[in-house]
């Protein structure tokens, strides 16, 4: 199973790679077909990781790169779909190929869960985080695309506006799941540590985070911000994301730590 | 394209004041001794002391601006339109739910009890907790859960509870959580070759798991390896364990001698009987009264409502 699971993670690297070349090509079809099939291994090999380890696959850096990385993925497969654009693939593929990068230098043994995480919480709280994550990660992708084609207009990106109402949609979309992330990691946080709060490192990001993003909302439809400073902003949320995503695990000790184990 | 009024501007200062102690009370670690800070970061360690910011999220100022932005978006929520009301009464919550988490009002201290030890509630002596015993569950060869059975007393009432790791128990308000176990104290005898039996009393702490047992006549030393809780596997009660190891001769690399339950024996390198009398293990239990929980969640679920208004306002979102 393990053997498997490594061919499916080399065919799902080789293809992504080869879906971010042939956005160069301008042939959209091509791109659609090894994105959706790269997704598909991606999705395998998930699947096969879940079966191997009897539990979903949401302990370890390891498995939260890949889970994360295919949450991005299942956004882009989604809009671009939904848009009938394969562009679109250009703000995600960056971010997943380097999640599946920095997954290549970790420890992918199946490792059993640890009283703490065996929860039903741990399934509800991790799924909103995928999607969240994933929906702010290709929103700033989004982002850099908006920043792209407003620089240099005649590169083969989509519309800035499609782009733009794109980008808000996403971060609509995907802040209320932020918000359970951060409610049921509190419920959770109350049941396991006796605090919904304890200003864990991880738990001041998350709330770090979801301000940022409240902030875009608030702006975007109360003030009326579009565009670059739209994008702007999409780009510096994604940023904030990534730190509290991967840089409070590697940088500061918590009750979060051992997701970096 | 509109521009911040007054009352928002105030509600973003605050906000980013806040922030900003987050940020410096996440990159600078908190609670320590001030001679920590003061060798740690000399340049700021003052500042960081006369401020409170060594333990920022408890500090004056950090929690008076939680309490200032809670009124401040609140009193300026009047004047909006419903989602944007939602979402400022929703942020206004979860200030103030944070507020009175780290108020006078709110209570939280670990217990570490050993078995038989009663523990008294701080301000309410006639209530009180004692630990019968504490144990691991396997499910399927591998650790699933940690139980600690506790006595609780209320004057003359007595309740038997069982909390676990995710399944605390609430009583008189508070919330009991099984936070952590180790080992309080060890007992062993040595029968050397040629002499009397000698007792061996190790006094051990949570942290300190790996005591050396020096014994002068020989120079043999014993290591604990490891110590095992008393566990149930596939319905059986295993008692609790120490794995031990020797270093005979002298500087020569430690070797493992076996696992010994209560009673059992070994023999050592040097000729002579190790023999584990006792282990009494110890449960930290985590005591915790948190009266802005239901606040906060409120906030956040009124934020949540908030955002689905903006998404059902600008369906289809253009603008």
């Amino acid at each position: 199973m393990k053997q498997a699971e490594g061919i499916l993670f080399i065919i799902a690297v080789a293809s992504y790679l080869a879906a971010l070349a042939s956005l160069f090509t301008k042939r959209q079809k091509i791109t659609n077909i090894l994105s959706t099939s790269a997704f598909a291994f991606h999705s395998a090999m998930l699947i096969l990781r879940t079966l191997a380890s009897g539990r979903l696959p949401f302990a370890g850096l390891y498995e939260s790169l890949l889970i994360f990385s295919w949450g991005i993925m299942a956004c882009a497969v989604f809009y671009s779909r939904k848009f009938r654009d394969s562009r679109i693939y250009g703000a995600a593929l960056p971010t997943v190929i380097t999640a599946f990068i920095i997954a290549l230098t970790t420890d992918n043994s199946v490792k059993p869960l640890m009283p703490v995480l065996r929860s039903p919480w741990l399934a509800i709280h991790v799924a909103l985080a995928i999607a969240a994550y994933g929906g702010f990660a290709f929103a700033g992708g989004l982002g850099v695309m908006y920043i792209l084609k407003d620089n240099f207009p005649k590169l083969s990106l989509p519309e800035k506006e499609s782009l733009d109402s794109m980008c808000a949609s996403i971060i609509t979309l995907a802040f209320p799941l932020m918000l359970g992330v951060i409610i049921t990691g509190s419920i959770w946080g109350k049941y396991a540590w006796g605090s919904y709060w304890q200003w864990d490192p991880k738990e001041t990001w998350a709330l770090i985070t979801a301000l940022v993003y409240a902030a875009f909302i608030y702006t975007r439809f109360e003030l009326g911000w579009q565009g670059s400073k739209s994008a702007k902003f999409a780009i510096i949320g994604f940023a904030v994301v990534i730190f509290c995503y991967l840089g409070v695990n590697l940088l500061m000790p918590g009750v979060h730590s051992y997701a970096t184990k | 394209m509109k521009r911040l009024d007054l009352a928002d501007r105030i509600c973003c200062g605050i906000a980013s004041a806040l922030i900003c102690i987050a940020v410096l009370g996440s990159f600078i670690p908190q609670k320590q001794p001030a001679a920590f800070y003061i060798e740690a970061f000399p340049a700021i360690a003052p500042f960081l002391l006369m401020s409170g910011f060594n333990d920022a999220y408890n500090s004056s100022i950090f929690n008076y601006l939680l309490l200032l932005l809670s009124l401040a978006l609140a009193i300026s929520s009047f004047h909006k339109k419903l989602p944007a009301i939602l979402m400022r009464l929703g942020l206004a919550f979860i200030s103030l739910g944070l507020y009175l988490s780290h108020s006078a009002l709110a209570f939280a201290l670990t217990a570490a009890l050993a078995e038989g030890e009663t523990f008294a509630i701080p301000s309410e002596p006639h209530r009180s907790i004692t630990l019968e015993n504490i144990h691991a569950q396997y499910q399927n060869g591998t650790l699933a859960d940690y139980v600690s059975e506790i006595t609780v007393k209320d004057k003359d009432q007595e309740d038997k509870l069982a909390i676990s790791v995710n399944k605390p128990a609430k009583i008189w308000g508070l919330d009991l959580l099984q936070s952590g176990y180790g080992f309080r104290e060890l007992s062993f005898s040595r029968i050397p070759p040629q002499g009397e039996e000698q007792e061996l009393d190790i006094d051990l702490g949570l942290d300190n798991r790996k005591p050396i047992i020096n014994t002068p006549d020989t120079g043999i030393i014993f290591m604990i390896a490891d110590m095992h809780l008393p566990a149930i596997i596939d319905d059986n009660m295993q008692p609790a364990s120490a794995e031990i190891m020797q270093i005979y001769p002298p500087d020569s690399a430690p070797q493992e001698l076996g696992e010994l339950h209560p009673g059992d024996s070994i023999a050592a390198k040097d000729g002579s009987v190790i023999k584990l009398n006792s282990i009494k293990c110890e449960s930290a239990i985590s005591i915790s009264r948190d009266p802005g929980f239901m606040t906060a969640i409120i906030g956040f679920a009124l934020i949540f409502i908030g955002t689905l208004a903006y998404l059902f306002k600008h369906r289809g979102i253009k603008s």
